[in-house]
């Protein structure tokens, strides 16, 4: 089961770091400096073959659905996930 | 002619499988479920379906297109894209995207047509009764150098014809697109595709290299004729349906959006372990019928290799128009190939051999073209069958395979002639 995440790095070279180490198959879509809020942040989004590896987690960043990208048919799971994230 | 130790024919297919309805070692061992390919893409995509109309396939699903250019549907071919993003929101809601209009009205989801998914989520846009120009415009944010094509889909509300501009951030250029006969004209027409999506529907893809950076501009006006300022007539417009904005020169498969930008994942056809002994390892031939949709783009069609691209067999089309056959080693390219003469748009038969002192090309029927180089060819085990890889090259356009087949000998060119024969 695939797993849709959103990151948000404090600068491109964070990402670089963590992403060039990563074996785990996914999708990696590169959102740019997206965020007016913070000029410098890098944001992307993944869409994981499988979960998330644990070590992702500290840079998730939960825009409300579906912030500005989406992939194909996984709205639904990453609207669940916020919903359930909010709810906590 | 000997028997094809694999045949890949796209009919049979569940989630995550496309079944090959032979596949035997040249023990003659028969395999089961491990003579499937293995289908990858981690999101939906869409498809023509056998009623010719658009719809989405779920993720893991092989994609059996069944589009033909006249229209309508015909023999399914396996459809394979490399990943795409739609970065054009709103992409069935043009009364809400293209609402900067110019002596035009709009209403949605209309019931006058249906679109290409056959339901009523078009969009018409009726002409005002104004003399001067009836259009729409859209801005989408731009990178100067990047190129991007826009496709969407279009049909005539009482004899209307098309033009697209770029504006804003892209090249100014005008492309004429005659609705009733699909013909192209105008400055921008060498970089415009007209499909023919059938029940007067056509799919018009522009590529523009952007200028600037920032929003970059289409606008889209009702043509009546060649004339783009007339007096328009309130029955009268366009049928608009699925705007697309991708990077890179060609559209790909509609990507529905709405209010946000969505990637469609690649796909993935691939097969290894015991397809091995379907693998001639040190003679074999390959044979692939494509329909090719660009005579300018390179492609791997089928690809059989050790898991990676050190060694391995490739039956290649090449943005010079021409079929190739490369055989890696250690990392090498051992042989390059290349068939004289070009091969034409549409559906191509195509047949490669390799022996070594003894290669040999076979397109639609035509005397096979013969390489009689000695080479070192590759020395480890053939392990990986794949269907368009991405591996010599890198996908940048949409390949249909109608079938696909391997046999462990070199084919005699009697045969790969009679094999490739349309």
């Amino acid at each position: 089961m695939a797993t849709f995440r959103k990151y948000e790095f404090a600068v491109y070279a964070d990402f670089r770091t963590i992403n060039d180490s990563e074996v785990e198959p996914r999708t990696v879509v590169e959102l740019g400096h997206i965020n007016p809020a913070n000029p410098k942040a890098w944001c992307v989004d993944i869409l994981w073959e499988g979960d998330e590896p644990k070590n992702w987690t500290k840079y998730q960043t939960w825009p409300e659905p579906v912030g500005i990208h989406t992939f194909a048919g996984w709205d639904e799971q990453y609207t669940e996930d916020y919903n359930q994230r909010k709810s906590l | 002619m000997p028997t094809p130790s694999l045949i890949l024919v796209p009919a049979r297919f569940k989630t995550g499988k496309l079944y090959t309805p032979v596949a035997t070692t040249s023990g003659g061992l028969v395999l089961g479920a491990s003579g499937d390919f293995n289908v990858t893409r981690a999101t939906t995509a869409t498809r023509v379906n056998a009623s010719g109309l658009i719809e989405s396939v779920a993720s893991g699903i092989p994609r059996l297109d069944y589009y033909t250019s006249g229209g309508t549907a015909g023999c399914p071919a396996l459809l394979v894209e490399p990943s795409g993003s739609n970065l054009a929101t709103y992409s069935e809601d043009w009364t809400n995207y293209w609402n900067t209009a110019l002596n035009v009205t709009w209403s949605g989801n209309v019931s006058g047509t249906t679109d290409p998914y056959g339901t009523n989520v078009a969009d018409a846009m009726f002409e005002t009764s104004a003399t001067d120009n009836h259009a729409i415009f859209a801005d989408y944010s731009v990178t100067s150098g990047t190129t991007y094509t826009f496709s969407f889909f279009v049909k005539s509300i009482i004899a209307r014809n098309v033009r697209i501009n770029g504006s804003t951030n892209f090249p100014a250029q005008s492309t004429d697109v005659n609705l009733s006969t699909l013909a192209i004209s105008g400055a921008g027409s060498g970089t415009c595709r007209v499909l023919n999506f059938g029940n007067g529907w056509a799919r018009i893809s522009q590529t523009y290299t952007a200028t600037g950076t920032g929003n970059g501009r289409f606008i889209i006006y009702s043509m009546s004729g060649t004339t783009q300022s007339f007096q328009g007539s309130t029955n009268n417009g366009l049928y608009f349906f699925g705007a697309q904005l991708e990077t890179g020169s060609v559209a790909t498969s509609y990507i529905a959006t709405t209010t946000a930008s969505a990637t469609r994942n690649a796909d993935v056809i691939t097969l290894s372990g015991a397809v091995s002994g379907c693998i001639g390892q040190t003679e074999g031939t390959i044979y692939a019928e494509v329909d090719i949709q660009f005579a300018n783009k390179n492609a791997d069609i089928i690809g059989l290799d050790s898991g990676s691209s050190a060694n391995g067999f490739y039956l290649v089309i090449r943005s010079s128009s021409v079929i190739e056959l490369r055989i890696r080693q250690n990392s090498t390219n051992a042989l390059i190939f290349q068939r004289t003469g070009a091969y034409p748009v549409g559906i191509n038969k195509i047949a490669v051999s390799y022996k070594n002192g003894d290669f040999a090309i076979s397109l639609n029927g035509t005397a096979a073209q013969v390489d009689t180089s000695t080479i070192t060819m590759p020395s480890v085990a053939i392990t990986r069958a794949s269907v368009v890889p991405s591996i010599n090259f890198t996908l940048d356009q949409s390949v249909k395979v109608r079938a696909a087949a391997l046999y462990t000998t070199r084919l005699t060119n009697a045969e790969l002639a009679a094999l490739t024969t349309l």
